[in-house]
């Protein structure tokens, strides 16, 4: 067993091609419960690719922002450039607890493909590509293909996420995280929802999507379509209405599913108000 | 290695990391311990096979109930406590084999390696199903799974409810809640042929804990010693506990020193919550809100083994006829045995939860008659001078005015004027300062003062601080009466081998019953050596604060304290003096004056509810105290603060989840406990009258402190919503819930 700590992503990409270490960054999933779970890491190598410069910055590109795998969650919320963005850094800041946030990184979120996991639910609002790169090359993958379920990626063998890349659309259009959970603060949230919408005479999207009420974060599209035809509060009702019903959520020793799913019902609707209902600002 | 704590603080230490828990020390050649527990809540074991977790490397004990002493024993009168398990297994998380080996990952691979098959049986899962007849016996010795039975009435009880104008009733449930304590269960343990079992463990009630461990091995309770380093949080959870006696065990097989310390898993798996109480109550009244009788009936799930769930129960049947003038008072108790984990005491200890229910129940007359909650409550409330219903003698009572203290306080009237999903609620509540009826043969506290050569003074005294700031404050009784400043006092206890014997610190008794031990004894060093001073230096000695004038003359304290050690073979001056207190025990009905004092309180909450999550936030609170006399004030206010956070996290969001006897939500992640920013600013108030029965007329805060919590905010809860919940915790799904239930307008 070793700790890679390379500076160079070739050399990353060299390992993961000849030792199939465990990818580790922040260590906030894979460290949690150790004692009782080190057994299944035996033998194993380990690649901590914190060093990797070109993976912990923030840029702004030409077809929109990319997020180097490394960044961490508290680096998204105190991040200018994340101002774009404000669904994903109001889900930053709620990812457990500020020693949590300092260490938690983006990609760590989404590899770790967690039901309830924060951040990927605005990604997936913004339309979110995974950036992924082995000896092989590179690949760009929309999230919701990445995403295969509870734990389940369409991560191949030898290949590494180097970045998040939002496209331009979802750049500073309306939009919210909301999270319904048990305590005022280092929680994991029972119910969460993004909003990404812009409703107007030019252009037009709308983007809903909710976490922790399926395996995996999802969208309606139907009733997406029919905020953007009318955004009227009855119509949002309508629409909260439908994720409540397409939700498939489960029961467990946080919540039933059947309070899950009025809660969707719920922040379904809070978001869309939050979101259309308030003035909107056009910047960027 | 004993706790020492001077009233500089014990504050630096912990915050900065440096105070040494049990699982910061180490002996020499120590092992470590582990247990194979059942995964069955009811069982019969049919094999047990240990032959290849003694093969692992580094194991050098492997034991089972074979091998283990099975004399009758128990914490309490009831004798129902084995070491290890024979036959069956009662709960999900009975200790079946324990293991001793040289490193943790010896002893994880031996425990895996240990082979236990069961016959599970049908388990008793709650005090209804223990009592239907047919039910499996848990204990031979109780053949109707109830162990305890309480029974009394006072005054006629159906004549009561037959002339009353109102009756409100209803049937409350308390729920299973972890301790909560940051540091988890661990203990090491010394067998010695010499001197016997030393035990360093987190108990604060070690001599009890002394008498039980001996018990169980057939020792005579000298061969016993119990060390308690500082206590990372309890609660009631560390009094006495099998882990510490399975360490014993499974020393005095390997011939070495054995650690055994709990991880968060194990430790909430096995954890001894509070007693869940269910409790059928109704509550009469005339046309003018005068009441005339209450009526309860309570089940207690003790669990599989019997810890203080008694007492607890007695609590929840007796303590609030002690607070309003109920005039006719009924209770039945039943407390069963189930295949539950056993429960236990914690902060509140029945009255917490009795009073969640009967503060409801009142709300709930003020609404039928059209009456101010508080009015309701001013007009029925006991007073300084009463002997109530149940015995107890009220020397002081300063409950009216915290009544109209909180009122003011908290803006009450406002009430009135609230939109819906704004509610704010008041419940009261009383305590005691100590409880005779924990240990019959004596109930009171001794405490050693004795002048170091230094000058410093030394405190020896039998409680034990957990936390609470005992020490702080018998330093600052010492040193009142002494005359000289609280950091030259060091109060020593902690070690059953060197310090006086003490009943510990449970039934809020540490302030009165050590306190007042602390101050005979400091009293008694004042006077003595007063008159030494004079004998030695000259009839016109003097003995000040700072140490002896004899006219121009100074003698420093540690000059006196040298030169009476000269005088007498090398022994420092020491006095030793014991304070019982004129409480009687209660009798059979539970009736009696079981305690020196009574302390008090009213609280009012304020929440806010969230029309569709049902989410409560506790925006404000307010807590007005009779603690008597406040002897450590920042100490009191923080006990009242963390009583009040407590309770929040209790009544809103707290609940051991258990399917099949068997904890779902064993982790800090799934078992919510509030955060600061759960907690609003919380005002504290305390209105100081004089006890006389207390140390410079103090009394008790640590349990008074919770007691009225539930109530208040499920009041708050109530009037906010217009409904009320009648089972703990009003989490928000509960509350979704019930306005499911409720018709639509």
């Amino acid at each position: 067993m070793a700790w890679y700590q390379p500076q160079e992503l070739t050399e990353a990409l060299d390992m993961m091609a000849t030792r199939e270490p465990v990818i580790v960054c922040g260590g906030t999933d894979v460290f949690v419960n150790w004692l009782r779970r080190k057994q299944q890491f035996q033998g194993r190598d380990w690649l901590d690719i914190h060093r990797i410069q070109s993976v912990r910055e923030i840029r702004r590109v030409e077809d929109g922002l990319l997020i180097g795998a490394a960044v961490n969650a508290a680096e998204i919320w105190q991040s200018p450039i994340c101002n774009a963005i404000p669904s994903l850094q109001e889900a930053a800041r709620v990812v457990g607890g500020w020693q949590i946030q300092n260490r938690a990184s983006i990609a760590g979120n989404v590899a770790n493909a967690s039901p309830a996991a924060d951040m990927m639910v605005p990604l997936f609002a913004l339309g979110a590509r995974v950036v992924l790169q082995s000896v092989q090359g590179e690949r760009r993958i929309r999230i919701e293909d990445f995403v295969l379920g509870p734990k389940q990626t369409s991560i191949l063998k030898h290949e590494l996420i180097t970045h998040i890349h939002i496209p331009e659309t979802g750049l500073f259009a309306p939009q919210t995280f909301l999270r319904l959970d048990q305590r005022g603060g280092t929680d994991i949230s029972l119910v969460s929802v993004a909003v990404v919408a812009k409703v107007d005479r030019q252009a037009s999207h709308v983007n809903i999507v909710v976490g922790a009420a399926s395996p995996k974060p999802f969208s309606v599209p139907m009733a997406e379509e029919m905020v953007h035809k009318d955004a009227a509060s009855d119509v949002m009702k309508r629409v909260a209405a439908l994720y409540a019903a397409h939700a498939a959520p489960i029961t467990d020793v946080r919540a039933s599913a059947d309070y899950r799913r009025a809660m969707v019902g719920v922040l379904v609707e809070r978001g869309l108000g939050k979101v259309l209902l308030a003035p909107q600002t056009t910047t960027g | 290695m004993s706790s020492e704590v001077t009233m500089a603080s014990d504050f630096p230490a912990k915050i900065s990391g440096r105070t040494q828990y049990v699982d910061d020390l180490h002996l020499p050649g120590e092992l470590y311990g582990g247990i194979v527990r059942s995964p069955h809540p009811y069982a019969k074991i049919t094999r047990v096979d240990i032959r290849e977790a003694q093969q692992v490397a580094g194991v050098k004990a492997v034991i089972t109930g074979d091998n283990v002493p099975h004399h009758a024993y128990g914490p309490t009168v009831y004798k129902d406590w084995n070491i290890l398990a024979c036959e069956k297994v009662l709960f999900v998380g009975d200790e079946v084999v324990a293991i001793a080996a040289d490193s943790r990952d010896a002893l994880r691979q031996a425990l895996d390696k240990v082979v236990v098959e069961y016959e599970a049986l049908e388990p008793i899962l709650n005090p209804h199903a223990a009592l239907q007849p047919g039910a499996a016996v848990l204990h031979e010795a109780v053949p109707d799974n109830r162990p305890v039975k309480i029974e009394f009435e006072r005054g006629d009880v159906d004549k009561a409810f037959a002339q009353a104008y109102i009756v409100r009733s209803g049937r409350y449930t308390t729920n299973r809640i972890y301790h909560g304590h940051l540091e988890p269960i661990a203990v090491i343990a010394n067998w010695d042929e010499q001197d016997g079992l030393t035990l360093w463990a987190g108990s604060h009630i070690p001599y009890r804990a002394r008498e039980t461990y001996a018990a169980a091995f057939g020792l005579p309770e000298e061969k016993v010693r119990i060390n308690v380093p500082p206590i990372g949080g309890s609660f009631g959870a560390k009094y006495v506990l099998k882990v510490h006696v399975i360490a014993a065990a499974l020393s005095m097989r390997a011939g070495a020193p054995v650690r055994i310390a709990l991880d968060r898993y194990e430790d909430m798996l096995t954890a001894h919550p509070r007693v869940p109480l269910e409790i059928d109550i109704r509550i009469a009244a005339d046309k003018d809100g005068h009441f005339l009788g209450k009526d309860v009936v309570v089940y207690g799930d003790a669990g599989a083994r019997i810890y203080w769930s008694p007492n607890v129960l007695a609590s929840a049947c007796t303590r609030a006829d002690s607070l309003y003038q109920f005039h006719n008072v009924r209770a039945k108790g039943n407390l069963c045995y189930t295949n539950n984990s056993p429960t236990t005491c914690m902060r509140g200890f029945g009255n917490a939860e009795m009073l969640f229910a009967v503060e409801n129940v009142i709300d709930e007359i003020a609404e039928g008659l059209g009456m101010d909650p508080a009015q309701l409550r001013l007009q029925n409330i006991v007073h300084k001078g009463d002997t109530t219903i149940g015995g107890y003698h009220l020397d002081s009572c300063e409950l009216e005015a915290c009544i109209r203290q909180v009122i003011t306080l908290s803006g009450w009237a406002r009430r009135r004027d609230f939109k819906k999903y704004h509610g704010l609620g008041m419940a009261i509540g009383n305590h005691v300062s100590g409880y005779r009826g924990i240990d019959p043969r004596f109930d009171g506290s001794t405490a050693v003062a004795r002048l170091l050569a230094s000058g410093r003074v030394e405190i020896e005294t039998g409680e034990i601080d957990l936390g609470q700031g005992m020490s702080g404050t018998y330093a600052h009784i010492a040193a009142r009466v002494l005359g000289i400043d609280p950091s030259f006092i060091t109060v020593q206890s902690g070690d059953t081998g060197r310090y006086p014997f003490g009943i510990g610190t449970l039934a809020s008794r540490s302030t009165v019953m050590g306190g007042n031990a602390v101050k005979q004894a400091c009293e008694r060093l004042r006077n003595e050596l007063a008159n030494w001073v004079k004998q030695h230096y000259g009839p016109t000695a003097v003995l000040t604060g700072g140490g002896v004038e004899v006219g121009q003359e100074q003698h420093a304290l540690a000059e006196v304290a040298r030169d009476f050690i000269s005088c007498h073979g090398g022994d420092a001056f020491s006095v030793k003096e014991t304070y019982t207190p004129a409480t009687e025990l209660p009798d059979r009905t539970l009736y009696g004056n079981p305690s020196p004092s009574y302390p008090f309180a009213a609280h009012v909450a304020e929440v806010e509810v969230d029309p569709d999550t049902f989410r409560v936030k506790v925006i404000g609170y307010w807590a007005v105290h009779d603690a008597g006399m406040v002897l450590n004030r920042p100490a009191a206010t923080g006990q009242v603060v963390g009583g009040v956070a407590q309770g929040i996290g209790w009544v809103t969001m707290e609940d051991f989840k258990v399917s099949q006897g068997q904890v779902q939500n064993r982790s800090l992640l799934d078992y919510r406990m509030p955060g600061s920013s759960d907690v609003p600013p919380v005002t504290v108030e305390f209105l100081e009258t004089e006890d006389p029965n207390g140390p410079f007329g103090a009394k008790s805060v640590g349990e008074m402190a919770i007691d009225p919590v539930p109530g208040a905010i499920s009041n708050a809860i109530a009037h906010a919503l217009g409904v009320r919940g009648h089972d703990l915790p009003l989490a928000p799904e509960r509350l979704w819930r019930i306005m499911q239930e409720q018709p639509q307008v």
